[in-house]
């Protein structure tokens, strides 16, 4: 509840994994976005399959959202692990609801305790364990402000594939929750609806960031996709074996991640749309066939859902620490456009943009998101999905009995016109080695350079085609605030604020990293200060900035598996902007 | 079809000038292969040709058709993703023994596995040409080599053994020295459906010259085998006295294009009557779904 313009709740779910932390944080989610509230959430599971701590964050409001709040306005803990763990990110003045016989409450003096035998009403009560999750949803929804009828019936067409016992125990359990006597705090944790003519408007879809990227593949004219599991790139895999005949496309589950982008460079040089999804150890696996893809000029779409790194890492945590990977990987000069969507709707507008410049410019397009980004939940309004734009490859229209076809023919933006196999008088070998205009390989130094004017040429041409950012916040700002991925609505939100102060902040948020966005160094250049936010370790955006500008940008680099906080963001630019602080926004 | 008729001849299957070393074996390879793709009469643009690295993964090079010269050891997936998007071309893998079985190994087994409808032809010479002599994982034991200058201790794969193992749809060996029963080999190999495995017994004269053991181990296999018998070719497979070459085994088994095929037509059977969950936002969104018909 951090904004009288733009009030919101945040709840945080907390406990052992398996115990129904995430379903019933679910539950509720669905609930809100079925009575037409904003969600945006966050969560995190432990890397083991059994056991291990786990929580679930959902930020309800009636405006479109940004984050998924930094601090819990309420704090719901299973287990004493999740008591310990989160009470510190509880807001003060909040509310704590533990299971009374699982958790021994430490003095809170800044919070709100509300014990709730939460096992026991489940199993004596409501006659079923298992109904735990609801229970504690039920409790989560009246808080919020959710009539008892509507909650019931969410549930109800939740638990109606699994029978009439079930569906009439879990009413039980919503009964149970709304006779409960509540305690009484200051805060209001209810999400109203009010001055509805200044509302902007909120999405109608509520989607994960990875099915947004699978929409957004599909519309754009995807025809085959091939892929290794890896978290948290796995749903997209199993999203497009599910898909993709649908649409007329072919899915295969590959060996590794270099028959996975072997198998798409193949059906590419067949003449089809592809893709493939893999996460940090799958790209590192990938590298040499990106460069190959690169100096063959093949068009394929590589999404790179990041996650904690190096080596195995922090499989299921929040990091954007690929971008060197994406941006630079590889031996040889290797040319590639990379591009980071940074809400669940430019996922599936970056999407259809990496397939068109896939195609367009005959190259590789790295497409960057993260696990923050490909596992929460937004509320999304997509455009119309007949008119989206959706560009083809250009097609070589040889003479038939042509001999030696110029497939790598010099043009004037480098991009050369592409005989799809069974073209007559199109042969030519799409070759690794550096080759002539007609595929032939040929090793001189002449060639060579003409070769890599050729290729990099397409990436100037994009330079000049793409804007590859956006702004918000102060027209001439005094710092800008620069993010990327899923950072981006942190940057966002503590601009709002900082700006809602008075304050002369400006937020850019870089959305294509290769080539580098021309117009960004006007901005930047024109800011008293820049302080890039990323998550990550070494500030990898600030280095790549400072690589193209002529400034020394600041940085707020953290690595430590979890998104960064408002706070420290509004807090780290007031110090920059000299601003004494006055309190502790609570 | 008599000679005049046939639209193709041999010339029309002819690239560049191959660049392998005189009396390499790689030279009968390629011409058993384009013997057959005549007597096929596959016309040369609907003809693919993917190839790993090595001298014998040149190959593309040599012949007239579309190809595609991949990275080292990743011909397999590349081919049969080709041949998924479009099942009209005839789609030949071709590459060494170190291509194959070595850096490529990975993806040899589970292409077995999926049975795309292509040829895998491996150049066997049982070194690394290219690289200038190494060993391969097809030598034999007890080799001296660049990399093994006391004596090879490995084992060597067993190429027909491990596509026996899993199943591989057809499986033969030939020889270079016998461009006549190669031919016949690689016509059989593309004319039946799912993947075929021809493993070429092709010696590299410069590195590490095979000809007098290839000559005096061969063998075809006798008349009376019976070629849908798995066991029976596993016998052959593991003599290690004779190398015996022709058609060890042969299965029909449903091949990946008519498997994606089959899933796209029960798929688009599906979009009107129980859509997927992203094809129903698409129709919700005004988007055009596509049917079996359309
Ligand atoms: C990733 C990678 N590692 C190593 C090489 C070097 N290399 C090129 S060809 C080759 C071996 C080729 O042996 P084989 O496949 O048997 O082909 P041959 O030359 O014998 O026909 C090697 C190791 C390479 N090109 N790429
Ligand atoms: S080195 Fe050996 S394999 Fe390579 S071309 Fe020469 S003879 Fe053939
Ligand atoms: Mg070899």
């Amino acid at each position: 509840m951090t904004d009288k313009r733009r009030k919101s709740t945040t709840i945080r779910l907390a406990g052992e994994s398996g115990e129904g932390v995430v379903s019933s944080g679910q539950i509720l989610t669905d609930a809100l976005i079925e009575q037409g509230f904003a969600i945006l959430t966050y969560q995190t599971f432990p890397a083991e399959i059994k056991g291990g701590h786990c929580w679930y964050q959902v930020r309800g409001s009636a405006h479109p959202l940004d984050t998924p709040g930094d601090r819990a306005d309420i704090l719901v803990s299973f287990n004493q692990e999740g008591f310990d763990t989160h009470i510190d990110d509880l807001r003060s003045g909040g509310l704590i609801i533990y299971d009374s016989d699982a958790v021994t409450p430490v003095d809170v003096p800044k919070a709100h305790l509300f014990p709730v035998p939460i096992g026991k009403i489940a199993a004596d009560e409501v006659g079923s364990p298992r109904s735990k999750n609801v229970l504690a949803a039920a409790i989560l929804a009246r808080l919020l402000g959710l009539p008892e009828e509507e909650l019931a019936d969410s549930v109800t067409k939740k638990f109606k594939h699994k029978g009439a016992k079930v569906v009439e125990v879990n009413v039980k359990a919503v009964t149970a929750a709304y006779g409960l006597k509540l305690p009484e705090v200051e805060m209001d944790f209810a999400l109203t609806r009010t001055d509805t003519e200044t509302a902007e408007p909120i999405g109608a879809y509520a989607m994960t960031g990875n099915d947004a990227l699978v929409l957004g593949a599909l519309v754009g004219g995807c025809k085959f996709f091939a892929g290794y599991p890896i978290t948290p790139a796995s749903t997209i895999l199993e999203a497009m074996m599910r898909e993709l005949p649908a649409w007329g496309g072919s899915a295969i589950q590959a060996e590794d991640e270099m028959s996975a982008l072997t198998h798409c460079l193949g059906a590419s040089f067949a003449g089809a749309k592809v893709m493939t999804a893999t996460s940090g150890p799958g790209f590192s696996l990938m590298i040499e066939l990106l460069g190959h893809a690169s100096t063959v000029e093949l068009p394929v779409v590589i999404v790179d859902a990041q996650r904690g790194g190096p080596s195995t890492g922090l499989p299921t945590k929040y990091e954007q620490s690929d971008l060197n990977a994406a941006v630079y990987s590889g031996h040889g000069d290797t040319p590639r456009i990379v591009l980071a969507p940074s809400t669940v709707r430019e996922n599936f507008d970056l999407t259809v943009k990496a397939f068109n410049l896939a195609e367009h410019y005959q190259v590789p397009v790295i497409l960057l998101t993260d696990n923050a980004l490909a596992t929460r939940l937004e509320r999304v309004t997509l455009p119309d999905l007949n008119t989206v734009e959706v560009e083809d490859r250009i097609l070589a229209t040889p003479e038939p009995d042509e001999k030696h076809y110029k497939r790598y023919k010099f043009t004037e933006n480098g991009v050369s016109p592409f005989p799809v196999p069974g073209t007559p008088g199109g042969m030519y070998v799409c070759e690794g080695l550096e080759h002539d205009e007609t595929g032939k390989p040929n090793y001189t130094g002449e060639n060579h350079v003409a070769m890599n004017n050729k290729r990099y040429g397409k990436l100037e041409d994009c330079a000049r085609r793409e804007t590859g950012y956006y702004d918000f916040g102060a027209v001439d700002p005094d710092l800008v605030i620069v993010g990327w991925g899923a950072i981006a609505g942190t940057v966002r939100e503590a601009v709002d604020r900082l700006t809602g102060e008075g304050l002369h902040v400006g937020g850019t948020v870089i959305t294509m990293l290769s080539p580098f966005p021309l117009a960004v160094r006007d901005r930047l250049r024109k800011a008293k200060k820049v302080l890039v936010v990323e998550g990550n370790y070494t500030g990898q955006l600030a280095q790549l900035i400072e690589a193209y500008n002529p400034i020394v940008p600041e940085k707020l680099a953290v690595a430590s598996a979890g998104l960064i906080p408002v706070e420290s963001v509004e807090k780290v630019a007031k110090r920059l902007l000299n601003v004494q602080e006055v309190q502790v926004r609570e | 079809m008599s000679e005049q008729q046939q639209e193709y001849s041999l010339k029309d299957y002819k690239g560049l000038m191959p660049i392998w070393c005189p009396g390499c074996g790689d030279f009968s390879v390629l011409m058993a292969l384009q013997k057959a793709l005549q007597h096929r009469q596959v016309a040369p643009h609907k003809l693919a040709v993917i190839s790993g690295i090595g001298c014998s993964s040149r190959i593309p090079h040599f012949i007239n058709a579309y190809g595609f010269h991949m990275v080292h050891g990743r011909s397999l997936p590349s081919a049969a993703a080709v041949k998924v998007v479009n099942p009209e071309l005839e789609v030949i893998a071709a590459g060494g023994d170190g291509d194959g079985f070595a850096i490529g190994m990975g993806h040899f087994p589970h292409t077995v596995r999926r049975n795309p409808n292509i040829t895998y032809l491996v150049m066997d010479n049982e070194i690394y040409g290219l690289t200038k002599g190494q060993t391969s994982p097809t030598s034999h034991t007890g080799l001296v080599t660049k990399t093994t200058p006391w004596e090879n201790a490995d084992e060597p794969i067993n190429p027909i053994m491990t596509a026996l193992a899993h199943n591989c749809s057809f499986v033969a060996r030939g020889i270079s020295t016998d461009v006549k029963q190669l031919t016949q080999l690689l016509i059989e190999a593309m004319e039946h459906p799912g993947f075929s495995f021809v493993q070429a017994m092709s010696p590299c004269l410069t590195f590490h010259d095979t000809y007098e053991m290839v000559r005096n181990t061969s063998k075809d296999l006798p008349e009376d085998h019976d070629v849908t018998d798995r066991l029976g070719a596993i016998k052959y497979a593991l003599d290690t006295d004779n190398m015996w070459t022709g058609v060890f085994y042969k299965v029909r088994r449903p091949t990946l294009d008519e498997v994606t095929t089959r899933n796209k037509l029960k798929a688009l059977e599906r979009n009107t009557k129980s859509p997927t969950p992203l094809m129903k936002i698409y129709a919700d969104m005004g988007g055009k779904v596509p049917t079996s018909t359309s």
